[in-house]
């Protein structure tokens, strides 16, 4: 009989993401002649992300597709995806994911998983109920943290801001109340669960790229073959490509999307508020390296990231000085 | 507890271990109000509690299994009411060591179950808040199960050799649980055969849906510590708390004098219409309802009085019963009701719009009620107060508010007098609907915060300010009371979240939406199968595991049917609300005949009229969706 991996995500039934892991699902039948298949739980039927890691852990699931939260309750060094304005673009931030990989992948196999393929979810954005463009007008705003995430809180009230910590079940009703003015999520997601139609104004700064990641228990890793495992790596593989090649343009049409349902997007990069958003990013990075972000890692995606940084300017300033030579 | 030849010193530990498990269970629901209560105070600061949330949410877990474990020490777990057809005697006393031994089997099921679950927790699990890891609060999950267990066995007889039987059951459970494998190559089938006749005898209710879980489970070749992760998903989800903070509310307003201070104003207020003491039982029922939500709590305490008064007032005695019948869950549909705030929470819909939605079907059921009650009331000739607020009791009789100006008081007619008196002495359980819904919906506080700020309140209105309940032994009564009634309810929930669990783990709902939309394509005749559905899972289930188990199967069919899923929430609940008064097991009926100390059939007899006129009401929420969307509509919240 085959093997059918069950695997459980926060992604709901219907959206881009379960597009990509049904796919995957078919390549790995298609690939292993019906030896191994893919029976996906969307949407959180399975619980949110720390009840699901319990239930693989239990032996219920064998696979699940996490954002980068679920991820950091196995390794915190996965953290270092919740570093603010940390990337300028999301080429630097595919690169120096390329580079962490090996090491992550080690971090998740001493915890008995399996990384199979990255995901991305899209940049997190602030989206207010008020308008908000400065860093002072944010400061204001009542902004939504995760009830239990300690840390997080306190970064915002260190940073001036006012966090009020809530469960996310309260998020609809906080927006409506009152009780909360703000909250920072990616696009794609404000769009599917209806947030933009209570906080309409919308930050126009990229904070964070929320990553994810299929990860397979090394139990249920065990009962692949040698040969059938070759075709589950590749359908991850794809699934990823899949997923980085669209998520980029599904967001920007979500935004558009958006603002013609009447979401207002305030603009923020490239104006002149948006050095104050980056030395307050910058304050909050020196806050978290050692603390939340193991100081290792910080240190090694840095050096990643300055050293690309440096070769892309070299690259961009080469045919510059050929120009004016000529 | 019968510890006849049992020595000295076990009575004595025996007994020093019940006081420390009133005193734990008392301390820890002072904790769940107080708590949320200080975050509010804290937040206005622009801070907030560390770990005030999750530690509130384990608060909740940890009551569910102290709860269930008084509940069993008082023989008082919820089981269905086909128990009570049992005749007495021997054929009782066998069934009851029957019942108690596969209750303790599948308990025990459950408990090992949970000991996986927190040693797996231990070996990598993460932190609750505060440095306080998860498997801490997951704990009382094994533990409680053991005592239950160990209760459940105690109590199935009188007799050593009852006892010893049922203990059996406890080895049964231990044995299947360590030999998982091989019991997964049998069929679930005779199991579960053996926990539904187990049921239908009068075992828990509990253990029926728990060991339907664990032989499903078992036999699909899951770990049983599934079981238990969806227990305590369900039970630290972040609104629960809501729950026993409500109840708590309800429980302090029973034991006050708020019924009397209630019925007093709106007999002031509309006692000279015939017709109205019907009309005022309605209103004051669907007022406590809202509070006890579903807990059957209003027919035990205000059945009495009403009762009472309905006699005095002229109405014929069956009419009187099946009105109290059928009132005892009116009110389920109105905010803060706690069957809305469960169908939210397991539909994750936003709750309040659960309750804006309820508001006109709540009050059509009422209407619909208490224009039965006027035309019974202009049949009967009966109507107009017979009884004065005196003689139900001297701290709430007339003329008792000082307040009121001598010249006023010779000038008014005495009704007047009366309205006004009445009002002022019934002003603060009068404005605890305007203090609960005010909190909630201005945004000062979220539903758990307002559930606790609901227990501060009726606790200050009834034990400070009438002084009804006394500080000290009474007030630790009414806490204990309540523990014991919200961990009948939360044991049954937790554990219909492991059946649940199963149920996703098939992906039954994908199967049933399949199913369904092959065979019908209309959706009124799909509403109409619903509407029979769900009388018959209300005659058969209590509201509360009715929700865990049905809702998300039901959901993904609406979806399929475009029933907006709040409107589907409000027949949800109006459904289930029928099937209370729906013979021959509707949980009202029985409640009914133990407090008016009438036989069952007769109580069916006198619920009929109301089942058919609640009947016409829930075929207007169902078909009449403005009913429930129009003022979310108006409010452009849909
Ligand atoms: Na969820
Ligand atoms: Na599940």
């Amino acid at each position: 009989a085959g093997f059918t991996i069950k695997m459980a995500t926060l992604s709901p039934d219907g959206s881009p993401w379960d597009g990509f892991f049904e796919s995957m699902g078919q390549d790995w039948e298609k690939g292993t002649d019906g030896r191994v298949s893919l029976t996906i739980y969307p949407g959180g039927v399975a619980g949110d992300e720390p009840d699901i890691l319990r239930k693989m852990k239990i032996g219920q699931y064998h696979a699940a597709a996490l954002s980068v939260s679920g991820l950091a309750d196995i390794s915190k060094d996965f953290t270092v995806f919740e570093i603010p304005l940390f990337f300028r673009s999301e080429q630097e931030m595919f690169h120096v994911l390329g580079e962490l990989t090996p090491g992550l992948r080690a971090k998740l196999d001493e915890k008995g998983f399996v990384l199979l393929g990255w995901g991305y979810v899209g940049q997190v954005h602030f989206f207010t109920n008020r308008r908000a463009r400065t860093v002072e007008e944010m400061q204001r705003l009542k902004i939504f943290t995760w009830a239990g995430d300690e840390a997080m809180t306190d970064w915002w009230r260190q940073g001036g801001f006012k966090p009020v910590a809530l469960a996310a079940t309260d998020i609809v009703t906080g927006l409506q109340t009152g009780m909360i003015d703000a909250l920072a999520v990616p696009p794609i997601y404000a769009m599917s669960v209806q947030f933009f139609k209570r906080a309409k104004y919308f930050a126009d700064i990229p904070l964070i790229p929320m990553m994810g990641a299929i990860v397979v228990t090394k139990r249920a890793w065990n009962r692949v073959s040698e040969a059938d495992r070759k075709v589950l790596v590749e359908g991850g593989r794809r699934a990823e490509n899949r997923i980085f090649e669209t998520i980029p343009t599904i967001e920007q049409a979500t935004i558009k999307l958006m603002a013609s349902q009447g979401l207002e997007v305030v603009p923020i990069v490239g104006t002149e508020v948006e050095e104050d958003w980056k030395r307050i990013a910058n304050d909050f990075a020196e806050d978290m390296r050692g603390k939340t972000v193991p100081e290792a890692i910080f240190d090694r995606a840095t050096a990643v990231r300055d050293a690309y940084r440096e070769q892309q300017e070299a690259e961009a300033a080469a045919p510059a000085a050929s120009d004016s030579g000529r | 507890m019968t510890e006849r030849g049992a020595v000295a010193p076990f009575r004595a530990l025996v007994r020093l271990l019940h006081r420390v498990e009133d005193g734990l269970s008392s301390v820890l629901l002072a904790a769940m109000v107080l708590l949320p209560l200080a975050e509010i105070v804290v937040r206005q600061t622009g801070t907030g509690i560390p770990g005030a949330l999750p530690f509130e949410q384990h608060l909740t877990l940890w009551i569910a299994f102290l709860g269930a474990a008084l509940a069993a020490r008082e023989g008082r777990l919820l089981a269905l009411a086909t128990g009570n057809f049992l005749p007495e005697g021997r054929f009782r006393a066998i069934a009851a060591v029957f019942t108690g031994g596969v209750s303790a089997m599948v308990t025990t099921l459950l408990g090992r179950a949970s000991l996986d679950l927190v040693q797996i927790e231990r070996e990598g699990g993460i932190e609750m808040a505060a440095g306080v890891p998860v498997w801490v609060g997951q704990a009382v999950m094994p533990v409680g199960f053991a005592v239950l267990a160990l209760r459940l066995a105690w109590k199935s007889s009188e007799l050593w050799a009852g006892r010893a039987l049922a203990a059996f059951g406890i080895v049964l459970g231990l044995w299947i649980g360590g030999s998982a494998e091989a019991f997964g190559e049998l069929p679930a089938t005779p199991w579960l055969v053996l926990i539904l006749a187990s049921t239908l005898l009068g075992g828990p209710i509990f253990a029926a849906l728990g060991g339907a879980a664990v032989f499903l489970f078992l036999s699909d070749f899951v770990p049983l510590a599934a079981i238990p992760a969806e227990s305590y998903r369900l039970a630290v989800s972040p609104t629960l708390a809501a729950i026993p903070l409500f109840t708590l509310t309800g429980f302090l307003l029973a034991e006050g004098g708020a019924s009397e201070r209630l019925l007093r104003v709106f007999r002031a207020l509309f006692g000279w219409a015939p017709g109205s003491t019907a009309v005022v039982c309605a209103v004051v029922c669907a007022f406590f309802t809202v509070f006890t939500g579903g807990s059957g709590v209003t027919i035990l305490a205000l059945g009495g009085v009403l009762f009472a008064a309905l006699s005095a007032d002229g109405y014929r005695e069956r009419f009187s019963l099946g009105l109290l019948t059928s009132s005892g869950s009116l009110g389920l549909l109105l905010p803060p009701a706690l069957p809305l705030i469960l169908f939210g929470i397991v539909a994750e819909v936003p709750i309040e719009d659960l309750f804006i939605g309820g508001i006109l079907p709540g009050l059509l059921l009422i209407a619909l009620i208490a224009a039965w009650g006027v035309r019974e009331g202009l049949r009967a000739g009966a109507g107009g107060t017979s009884i004065s607020g005196k003689e139900e009791g001297g701290a709430t009789g007339p003329g008792d508010w000082e307040g009121l100006p001598p010249v006023l008081r010779r000038l008014l007619p005495p009704g007047v007098i009366e309205m006004v008196s009445a009002v002022w002495v019934g002003k603060w359980e009068l404005l605890l609907p305007v203090v609960v819904l005010g909190a909630f919906f201005s945004g000062y506080a979220t539903l758990v915060e307002t559930a606790a700020l609901a227990a501060l309140y009726a606790f200050v209105v009834q034990c400070l300010i009438h002084r009804d309940v006394k500080l000290g032994k009474p007030l630790l009564a009414v806490f204990r009371q309540c523990t014991v009634l919200v961990g009948g309810v939360l044991i049954i929930l937790v554990v219909a979240m492991g059946l649940t669990s199963w149920l996703v783990d098939v992906q039954a709902a994908q199967g049933l939406v399949e199913l369904v939309q092959n065979n019908i394509e209309s959706k009124i005749l799909f509403l109409l199968l619903l509407n029979v559905f769900l009388l018959l899972v209300g005659c058969l289930m209590d509201i509360f595991s009715a929700t865990v188990v049905v809702v998300p199967l039901i959901i993904p069919l609406g979806l399929a049917f475009g029933v907006d899923p709040i409107h589907l929430g409000i027949i949800f609940v109006a459904n289930l609300e029928l099937g209370y008064l729906t013979p021959p097991v509707g949980l009202n009926l029985f409640l009914a005949s133990y407090r008016f100390e009438r036989p069952l059939l007769e109580i069916y007899r006198a619920a009929v009229p109301a089942l058919v006129i609640l009947g016409v009401g829930v075929l207007l929420i169902t078909y009449v969706p403005v009913l429930t969307l129009g003022l979310l509509d108006l409010l452009g919240r849909s």
